[in-house]
């Protein structure tokens, strides 16, 4: 079963991703900052991290992105940045730190749905 | 968008909003990111008024509405008066928001804000060209500089008197900008190192993790950098000569910690009498030191209305018999919560791909139950 973990600070959007995702077979972990989604990572090893860029604490989601994919144990993991910054100069420094996909909340949850099956699909 | 217009909607005295049809924005200037919390890219939250924007935009004509609003002050209920007209485009509009219902109009202080915003800036500006030529031809004569000394002091405290006035109905610090905190101190310590060199002031900085990985700040990167420098200078000047400045940055769960220890920063000046000079001021100095203090104290005010926008606080600790000053910032998110906006946002948006979720769960499961109905038939 494929692992996702959701790093969300607001308990009504991480549940709302939560809903989504139980229409579909998956293993669903949740953090709610920055820096325990870090050592959520590194202990359940998802295959794919839903991850907020705006989130009170010593690391916001970029720096989370930045330190996965700067890991060799970990940079396996798709990261799926949701933010409510829609911006272009947002989006592209979500790809210099290395996001596989950038949601723009309030993002479609059907879109979630295809993006997280898209990047778990066999390559 | 054009830099000349930018200016002229950011300068607009009613808050503007540009939206589409369905109620998104494409741009907020300042007065109505103050008023409404909406940025470009978010949808309107207030339904009477996404059904004005819709109206107006199908029928072509002006609508008045009373919409939701961000409470602010003491008076009003947050409701905002707004009038939506037809965009440029067919299927935009703009929303123009006024007062707040039930608020007082409060357009004395606005004014006074304005006037000094739009009526010094400028003057301010030549005295600064006519000093420096007046420093340039001064030919070194002792009563010529000791003048041009005193009017920069007080050139310096104006030009803060500006600035703190340009913050009030400023819409450009609810920015949320993404800010690396070191490369800002940087840039910060590159404007300040000239007046630490003049002092012979070391300056050490220290933090818990590597400076690269601090936690990031968000907000007016602009104002914020302000803050960094004022404090950075008046720390520097309140330094005794020859001596080491140590700044510590220190990661407190959400919070992160500037700290400048063992050093009255603003508050040095205070503790002198009026009029007496500060130990080691130059001969002649002490009609310097009114306008000085003057300067320290708009600055003090200036730093800590910015930094208590941004959701912080300056303080003085004492630690081990040291008097240290604070810079105290939530980090890794702005400090106004644009949650319930967004949540209900979302929500809707839950709502609407439900059915089309539901249906995608029920093929899912279809094929495993199919098998099974094939062998009991």
């Amino acid at each position: 079963m494929n692992r996702v973990l959701i790093v969300e600070d607001q308990s009504d959007i991480r549940k709302l991703i939560r809903m989504t995702l139980e229409f579909e077979a998956y293993e669903i972990h949740e953090a709610s900052d920055g820096a325990s989604g870090l050592r959520m990572a590194r202990a359940v090893m998802p295959s794919i991290m839903l991850l907020d860029v705006m989130m009170p604490g010593e690391m916001d989601g970029l720096q989370v992105c930045q330190a996965i994919k700067g890991d060799p144990h970990l940079r396996h993991i798709k990261v799926v940045l949701l933010t409510a910054r829609g911006q272009a100069r947002d989006q592209e420094a979500g790809r210099a730190a290395g996001a596989d996909e950038y949601l723009v909340k309030p993002f479609s949850p059907l879109q979630l749905i295809d993006t997280i099956e898209r990047l778990m699909a066999p390559a | 968008m054009h830099a000349s217009l930018t200016e002229l909607l950011e300068n607009l005295r009613p808050g503007l909003l540009w939206v589409t049809r369905e109620g998104i924005v494409r741009y907020a200037n300042g007065e109505a990111a103050a008023r409404t919390g909406l940025a470009a890219g978010r949808k309107l939250y207030d339904p009477d008024l996404a059904r004005a924007v819709a109206q107006s935009v199908a029928g072509r004509v002006p609508r008045v509405v009373n919409a939701a609003g961000v409470v602010t002050g003491t008076a009003g209920n947050g409701e905002l008066k707004c009038r939506v007209i037809p965009g440029l485009a067919q299927d935009d509009a703009f929303v123009l928001i006024g007062q707040q219902v039930g608020q007082d109009d409060g357009s004395g202080f606005d004014n006074l804000m304005q006037a000094i915003r739009t009526d010094v800036r400028e003057p301010l500006r030549g005295a600064r060209a006519a000093l420096e030529l007046v420093q340039a031809q001064g030919g070194g004569s002792g009563e010529i500089e000791a003048l041009s000394d005193g009017v920069g002091q007080l050139l310096d405290v104006v030009d803060k008197l500006v600035d703190l006035a340009s913050l009030w109905g400023s819409g450009t610090l609810l920015a949320n900008d993404r800010i690396e905190l070191w490369p800002m101190l940087q840039q910060v310590w590159a404007e300040v190192e000239p007046q630490a060199l003049d002092r012979s002031v070391k300056v050490r900085f220290h933090a818990q993790t590597g400076a690269d990985s601090l936690a990031t700040l968000y907000g007016s990167e602009r104002w914020l950098k302000r803050v960094f420098a004022e404090c950075l200078d008046a720390a520097v000047r309140a330094t005794q000569r020859g001596s080491l400045l140590e700044i510590e940055h220190r990661q407190m769960g959400a919070r992160a910690l500037i700290v400048f220890r063992d050093c009255g920063v603003f508050a040095a000046r205070n503790s002198a009498a009026p009029g007496v000079p500060m130990p080691g001021a130059a001969k002649g100095s002490a009609a310097r030191q009114p306008s000085a203090g003057a300067r320290e104290q708009i600055g003090l005010k200036l730093c800590q209305h910015i930094v208590s926008l941004h959701g912080g606080q300056l303080r003085e600790e004492h630690e081990d018999g040291q008097r240290n000053f604070l810079i105290d910032l939530p980090t890794g998110a702005p400090h106004r919560d644009a949650g319930p906006q967004l949540d209900i946002a979302q929500a809707q948006r839950y709502a609407s791909d439900l059915a089309a979720l539901m249906s995608r769960a029920r093929k899912r499961a279809a094929p495993a139950a199919a098998p099974a109905t094939a062998a009991g038939g």
